[in-house]
């Protein structure tokens, strides 16, 4: 497992990948905590903007204020989350690396998990780039915008970062994860993506509409639940739970395909 | 234990294909193929483009599940093909790699997912002739340099059996002497070469067996010098003198033996080994032969013979 996550990262450590990948959730998170800080000054936390309900001033000088940000550029996040693996994994077949890598790993659990362990952590670094920045530009706007930095910088602050982070990271991982599976059973980026963008965000936003009660258990729900630390509609220990079974379910249906299927062009 | 586990699978051949059958749907892309070849030299496996070979190298190297049938590779069985992979080196199909690494970058991902040692690597790019190239990406690479790359990948598990899927296509001629060098020195270190092409003529020149199949069946398996001996079985005479042409026709009728005449020349459906015995009689009768040879059918024609009638899949 550690010689195909090694090979892994060599394919996918090249400054443009990493560039390229990472550039616009960073550019989507700066502009979430902008939107945040200036619109929470300007409408008192009510204001619905594309990056959802702005907080209000209270809640951003809270302990995990300083990465709010995150919260609401995390379906973003996710989608590129769902986008590398999808792309990484479907091009395998797309251009026949496939049978290389099987050729020099052909134990396939193995191979696949390795895969996934390596695409879990690449999106954790991309993840953790855009917290980063999320608190750096947090902490240069709260000044002008008089929120009070006190409540980040205590102990509950740093904890609050750490477990916001976690929860970001987990969200992401399982939005990569659905990206994964989707990738191996359509073996084309191109559908793959469509697919899971098509479900997660706008197929799942109708049955929400329609039906409430299944809405608020469907995986773009709950993975923004979990990343927000939970909502109004789903808890925190209801969202990880159920998003610990999301990607579970994922990582089951991707090995028995990937298993049980013949590589062939 | 482990002593005598290895001694077993060194002695055993380097492929024994029993039965193999692999049907996708209502086609079969092989039918119950069955050989055994023996360890080292090179052994050519040919057949037209369809004929289910690259079925057959998936199936050896557990990208496909057989329908039926087993094989084993170095005494392994390919049911577990991670017992012996890391023995085999395999170029399947049309070399591909990521075009945005370079060819040394390639190897290295692949030796790392191999645990293969890294210092194999420049090692076979010097081999195959992409060590200036080395650092460039891959998709500035053509054709043949992929080919190349892609041989280079299969060499660096030093392999005891190499299996190459039509190593030779996309390169030019030059190319194709050296890459056929390559495999005659690998096959003559006591390891065994499996090259896969449809161009009979290649394997006529650089193959010491031959596994030969049609439609997924096995036309053929064994020595190619057996199946060549069987290919010369005319001979060709001409004589100095035209007009010695009546008498030489004479001889041969004596002998047995049926003939057609080409011009100044006959031939005779005779066994290759005849032809000195028809130079003696010329001569005791006064004829000098300015051309006596054996006539041999080409690979390919034999090929053609043995699976004349039958329908393409």
């Amino acid at each position: 497992m550690n010689r195909v996550f090694s090979s892994e990262w060599i394919k996918i450590a090249r400054p443009s990948t990493l560039l390229g990948w990472m550039g616009p959730v960073v550019l989507f998170a700066i502009m979430g905590t902008i939107f945040n800080f200036t619109e929470a000054a300007t409408e008192a936390g009510q204001f619905r903007g594309p990056f959802g309900i702005a907080p209000g001033p209270a809640q951003l000088a809270a302990p995990d204020g300083w990465i709010i940000g995150m919260h609401s550029a995390s379906s973003f996040i996710g989608l590129i989350a769902l986008a590398i693996f999808a792309t990484n994994i479907a091009r395998e077949y797309e251009k026949g690396t496939i049978r290389i890598l099987l050729v020099a790993e052909p134990r396939r659990i193995q191979l696949l998990i390795g895969k996934l362990l390596a695409l879990s952590s690449f999106v954790v670094v991309i993840a953790a780039g855009a917290t980063i920045i999320t608190m750096l530009v947090s902490m240069a706007l709260a000044p002008s915008q008089n929120i009070s930095m006190d409540a980040w910088l205590s102990w509950q602050g740093l904890l609050e970062l750490l477990k916001g982070f976690a929860s970001i990271s987990l969200a992401t991982i399982v939005w990569g994860l659905i990206g994964g599976v989707l990738a191996i059973v359509a073996r084309s980026a191109a559908i793959s993506i469509s697919i899971g963008v098509g479900f997660l965000f706008i197929f799942e936003l109708l049955i929400g509409q329609f039906a409430e009660a299944i809405g608020t258990k469907l995986p773009a729900t709950v993975l923004g639940a979990l990343a927000s630390g939970g909502t109004f509609t789903i808890d925190y220990s209801t969202a990880l739970a159920l998003s610990l079974v999301y990607g579970v379910a994922s990582i089951a249906i991707s090995l028995y395909i990937f298993i049980r299927r013949d590589v062939t062009d | 234990m482990n002593n005598l586990s290895q001694i077993t699978t060194e002695d055993k051949p380097a492929l024994a294909v029993d039965g193999l059958t692999k049907i996708f749907g209502r086609i079969t892309a092989v039918e119950g193929l069955t050989f055994t070849m023996p360890r080292g030299g090179v052994i050519g496996f040919v057949g037209p483009n369809g004929a289910g070979k690259s079925t057959t190298i998936r199936m050896i190297l557990g990208l496909i599940r057989p329908t039926k049938g087993s094989a084993e590779i170095l005494g392994h069985g390919i049911c577990k093909p991670y017992s012996y992979i890391r023995k085999v080196g395999a170029l399947v199909e049309a070399p591909v790699f990521y075009p945005g690494l370079s060819g040394s970058n390639n190897l290295k991902a692949l030796a790392k997912l191999g645990g293969y040692p890294s210092e194999n690597i420049p090692r076979v790019l010097e081999t195959v002739g992409l060590m200036s190239r080395a650092s460039d990406k891959v998709a500035n690479y053509s054709l043949g340099m992929k080919q190349r790359l892609g041989i280079a990948a299969a060499l660096l598990p030093e392999p005891e059996l190499l299996i190459l899927d039509e190593p030779t296509n996309g390169l030019d001629p030059a190319g194709i002497v050296e890459i056929r060098n390559l495999l005659r020195q690998i096959g003559n270190s006591g390891r065994t070469v499996f090259v896969s092409t449809h161009l009979l003529s290649e394997v006529e020149v650089e193959a010491d067996r031959l596994v030969m199949i049609h439609n997924g069946r096995l036309v053929f398996a064994g020595e190619l010098a057996e199946i060549m001996k069987k290919a010369c079985n005319s001979v060709l005479a001409r004589p100095e003198n035209a007009a010695d042409m009546t008498l030489l026709t004479e001889i041969v009728r004596e002998a047995g033996y049926s003939f057609n005449q080409e011009g100044n020349s006959i031939i005779v459906d005779a066994p290759m080994y005849w032809a000195p015995e028809l130079n003696r009689h010329a001569t005791s009768k006064g004829i000098n032969l300015r051309e006596l040879r054996p006539q041999c059918e080409s690979l390919e024609d034999i090929f053609l013979n043995m699976t004349r009638g039958e329908a393409a899949v």
